[in-house]
């Protein structure tokens, strides 16, 4: 089989709607929703289905209309109609997944189904330590509710608090605190296949069951696993594990003062992590990540292009940072935690120019207090202000992932700061510690008033996840514009991934109802986009 | 009779033998290996008519495509040591593939612990290997080692201690599917990946979910993450006198393992199975009643005294370390092995008698302990169950066992059989059940949604799959 045919975004065709159909299936869909839940034409709302960060001109990606069902039956409803018209549709949670396509489809002309109305929190079991929500329940939404209820259970959010819960799930984003794989969370999912059945993952499969949230997706019937990063079903209810309060946590930075230092900080922090020292959901944070909290690169003056190293070492001593900040937490009991901090110190020994401190003590210095909150699960939008590092800002993000390794992670940052500046960026990044590996999350910050900025991303982009995929180091979710190049990295046994994946598609999608392109995952009919 | 109008056994055989050579491709022993001791009838209608040993994923790709038109179903196991090979469901004959040849170790990583594997590894063999090498790592057992890593993973059987919940440990699958791809899930979809056992979800859709219970796939390897040797190993245990003790035990473990005070499972077991895993291992056991209670805690000192210190305030019954079990006491003998991560014997043979087993799952409350322990003891009275009780964080599994011969087989099949109806209709799950007993349970808890979910997966993958929905989901599966 030939390799995947890449397509520039830009080259793609609008979504093929017959005018006629879409006529009709609005009147249907106005019968059945309401009026003033169908978008459609000139409705002022419909403006808010784009990208906000997108990389050329939002309007490009303008969809059709737009559907706000407020329950299941509506969304069957809709779904009907849409497969009776032939007219595909294109779900949203809440349209929050900013730096990687937000509000927008990846097709123009399409129609969007948003699931933002489905905003409740359906059940806390503060017994068995979970949470029943609907696509538009918040991180935040969920927090207060978790607030008003006095509930000792807390989630794990990720840096902006504004995105769905069960987005932020499916689309396997990270949290801070140690239940940071927000795809193990996962218990049990509530599901519309294309043809309206409605399916229950694990044990709400039956009537009379006990908690549906009870299992993770791993234990029982396995189908939930299916259902991440992909467009074989709408998702309208998720189960979410949560963990209660512990009884002591302290929050700690770990900064060293060289670059090359990344290695070893590595190598120490592996064996904490394997033993339970130091826990998943951790971030070593680039020095410009950090200061990007508290200062912006129009402030620091001198050329516009990124920062020398003889500027960012200026920079790191005025604002008390090291070249990289290890931000973690210890958490259990007093005594348990003294003990953490013991190990820790005792690993870290020798390692020239590295600070451990408390919150306490580095409480003040950027990025600290922001992240001592996301490990007690405290989702804030604090973290935004980072994208402002190049004035009006945008942020496209690269995630991949790689051995927790010190030379592994060194190699990759070394290769990403050398393709940052040489497209003119500068490399603002976090490495996250996960259970058994990094996470090398690479935020390409750039000015939405700069007209050519998105484009010189873009390239950047595609740069940094060719040579990703040559070092091995698979790119884990990504924006609308990529998802047919990053789905043909994935080349094992003749792409044998994909082609499974299509023919899942065509098995439980097979007209191509739901986002079709989704994950680089496109109907059979009509044609794929690759040969 | 399903194997009245199948192949002529020699003419089986001669093709499978196309594949993988003669001398491994054979008619089931008589032995008492894959289960010879059932009653002849049903073990002729429900026994696999040929088994065989494939010695790569090629030669299985071979095989998926060969078996069906040969009008046999697949059954798979990774060594066939287990209850699960011994019986089919007998609809239509089969062939057997036992993956014990597939035994390569293929790479422990020193410094992480993630570990590639055959499906074929047994536990006893990889525990040979971490020693013989001095990795710093353990592995999760099962008292006989010559059994799979595979099997107990796949069939979500938790063992008792920090790491027990096993399938939070597996990190990526390579399988056949029914449809002869070979697919590996994770980061092995990427060519040239140092990651495949080390990053679990990679992009998009994850397949894992295929290969487990999904029975849509013949797992060949897998990336599984081993727990390092913890600096300290503290073992717990308690007697507790009823199955009023037991549900109260359960409810004060579950905050501490909510927040990780506790991490992983605590076995509770009846004395019957404590007694049959002295007996499995060649020693004899004394008779008492009531139930054990073990488990361990690991990591430094203050960890693990802060977590003994929250244990003795919750279960003051509990006893740690040396004074946790008289040390001449044979069952805590044979525990501690385990939750050292010692097989207790390894026996390639198996069971000397069937065994009928299943795994119930509920929330780890004192009530729904106490509503398990009450809907299977009315029902198993009679058949002398061996019932060990796992509690996790988020879950509390129940695993029972009931021995069997050839004569009293039907009985205790039908005890077990009520005994799982009367968990479903509770509204409990069942996660695991001899072939026998699974297809009704299994149908009996799945809704038409997840039904329908099943038979499109399979006819997406398996171009051999039944057209009728009545039929699905069960064609092919896996036993262990």
């Amino acid at each position: 089989m030939s390799p995947a045919l890449v397509k520039p975004r830009d080259a793609l065709p609008p979504a093929r709607v017959d005018a006629h159909a879409l006529d009709a299936a609005l009147d249907e869909w106005r019968t059945v929703l309401g009026p003033q839940w169908v978008l459609s034409g000139a409705a002022p709302g419909l403006a808010r289905y784009h990208d906000d960060f997108a990389l050329d001109d939002a309007r490009a990606r303008a969809p059709r209309a737009a559907l706000q069902p407020a329950n299941l039956k509506q969304v069957q409803k809709v779904l009907e109609i849409a497969r009776r018209r032939g007219v595909p549709l294109w779900p949203l949670a809440t349209g929050r997944n900013l730096g990687y396509g937000g509000a927008a489809a990846r097709q123009a002309g399409m129609v969007m189904l948003d699931l933002s109305r489905m905003q409740r929190v359906l059940e806390i079991n503060e017994t068995l330590g979970y949470a029943l929500v609907e696509p538009g329940v918040s991180h935040l939404d969920l927090q207060r509710e978790l607030a008003r209820r006095g509930s000792a259970l807390t989630a794990a959010p990720p840096a902006a608090g504004w995105g769905s819960v069960l987005g932020n799930l499916l689309e396997r984003g990270h949290g801070h605190t140690p239940r940071a794989e927000q795809f193990d969370n996962l218990c049990g999912l509530q599901l519309l296949l294309a043809d309206g059945t409605v399916v229950e993952t694990g044990l709400g499969a039956r009537e009379r069951g006990k908690p549906r949230a009870l299992l993770p997706w791993r234990h029982g019937l396995p189908a939930a696993s299916l259902f991440g990063q992909a467009n074989f079903a709408v998702v309208t209810r998720l189960g979410i594990a949560l963990a209660p309060r512990p009884a002591a946590l302290r929050a700690y930075r770990v900064s060293v003062a060289a670059e090359d230092d990344l290695r070893a900080l590595v190598e120490r922090l592996r064996p904490l992590l394997l033993e339970g020292v130091v826990a998943p959901g951790g971030a070593i944070v680039s020095l410009l990540l950090d200061a990007a909290l508290v200062t912006t690169r129009r402030r620091l003056g001198g050329t516009t292009g990124p920062l020398d190293a003889a500027a960012r070492a200026r920079l790191a001593a005025d604002l008390g940072l090291g070249a990289w900040n290890y931000h973690g937490a210890f958490t259990g009991s007093e005594d348990s935690v003294a003990g953490d901090a013991k190990v820790l110190a005792e690993a870290l020994r020798g390692l020239t120019g590295a600070r451990f401190e408390f919150e306490d003590v580095a409480g003040s210095s950027p990025g600290v207090a922001l992240h001592a909150a996301l490990a007690r699960g405290v989702a804030s939008t604090e973290a935004h202000a980072m994208i402002d590092w190049v004035g009006a800002g945008a942020h496209l993000d690269l995630d991949t992932s790689l051995p927790l390794r010190g030379d592994a992670a060194l190699a990759a940052f070394r290769a990403h700061q050398a393709l940052s500046e040489e497209h003119g960026f500068d490399y603002l990044a976090s490495f996250q510690l996960g259970a058994r590996d990094l996470r090398h999350r690479h935020m390409l910050v750039f000015a939405r008033d700069d007209g050519h900025a998105g484009a010189r991303a873009a390239k950047l982009y595609r740069a940094l996840a060719a040579a990703a995929a040559r070092r091995g180091d698979g790119v884990l979710r990504t924006h609308l514009d990529f998802m047919d190049d990053i789905a043909a990295q994935y080349t094992w046994n003749d792409q044998a991934w994909l082609r499974t994946c299509e023919s899942l598609k065509d098995a439980l999608d097979p007209t191509g109802l739901l986002a079709p392109g989704k994950s680089g995952l496109w109907p059979g009919r009509g044609g794929r986009k690759r040969d | 009779m399903a194997t009245d109008n199948a192949l002529p056994l020699e003419v089986l055989l001669a093709r499978l033998a196309t594949v993988v050579g003669a001398e491994h491709a054979r008619e089931l022993p008589k032995g008492a290996r894959y289960g010879a001791l059932l009653p002849s009838g049903l073990a002729r209608r429900a026994r696999p008519r040929a088994v065989v040993t494939p010695a790569s994923a090629e030669q299985i790709q071979q095989l998926v495509g060969l078996v069906p038109r040969l009008a046999h179903e697949i059954w798979w196991s990774p060594d066939a040591s287990g209850h699960g090979a011994q019986v089919g469901d007998g609809r239509r004959p089969a062939v057997l593939l036992d993956l014990s040849r597939l035994a390569r170790i293929v790479e422990v990583d020193r410094h992480d612990g993630c570990a590639v594997l055959d499906a074929g590894v047994s536990h006893t063999a990889l525990h040979a290997h971490l020693r013989e090498r001095d990795l710093p790592f353990r592995c999760e057992t099962e008292a006989n080692g010559a059994s799979a890593v595979l099997g107990t993973l796949l069939e979500e059987r938790w063992s008792v201690g920090p790491w027990g919940e096993r399938e939070a440990f597996y990190c990526g699958f390579e399988a056949v599917l029914p449809n002869g791809t070979l697919l590996r899930t994770g980061m092995g979809a990427l060519a040239g990946s140092d990651t495949w056992a080390r990053t679990r979800y990679a992009y998009g859709p994850a397949l894992d979910g295929l290969c487990g219970h999904g029975g849509l796939g013949i797992v060949t390897r897998y990336g599984l993450w081993l727990a390092p040797r913890p600096r300290q190993l503290l073992p717990f245990a308690a007697r507790l006198a009823d199955d009023s003790a037991v549900a109260q035990a359960v409810e004060a473990l579950r905050p501490l393992q909510l927040t990780g005070t506790v991490p992983g499972t605590v076995g509770i077991a009846n004395e019957r199975a404590a007694a049959a895993l002295v007996v499995a291992g060649g020693g004899k056991a004394e008779a008492s009643s009531g139930w054990r209670l073990w488990g361990a805690l690991a990591g430094h000192a203050q960890r693990v005294a802060a977590a003994a210190n929250a244990l003795r305030a919750a279960l003051p019954a509990l006893r740690f370390g040396d004074d946790a079990e008289p040390a001449n006491d044979p069952a805590w003998q044979a525990r501690l092995r385990l939750l050292a991560g010692e097989p207790l014997f390894d026996d390639l043979v198996g069971e000397r008698v069937a065994a009928l087993c299943f795994t119930a799952v509920a929330p780890p409350t004192a009530v729904d302990a106490r509503a398990l322990l009450a809907l299977v003891g009315k029902r198993l009275a009679q058949v002398e169950p061996r019932a060990e009780l796992r509690v996790g964080a988020r879950a509390l599994l129940l695993e029972v066992t009931v021995e069997s011969t050839a004569k009293t087989l039907a009985t205790r099949r039908a005890a077990l059989q009520s005994a799982m109806n009367a968990l479903v209709d509770a509204g409990y799950g069942i996660t695991r059940a001899t072939p026998l007993l699974e297809r009704a349970v299994r149908m009996r808890q799945a809704d038409d949604g997840q039904r329908e979910l099943a038979r499109r997966l399979r006819a997406a993958l398996d171009p051999y799959a039944p057209r009728r929905a009545a039929s699905s989901g069960v064609a092919r599966r896996r036993s262990s």
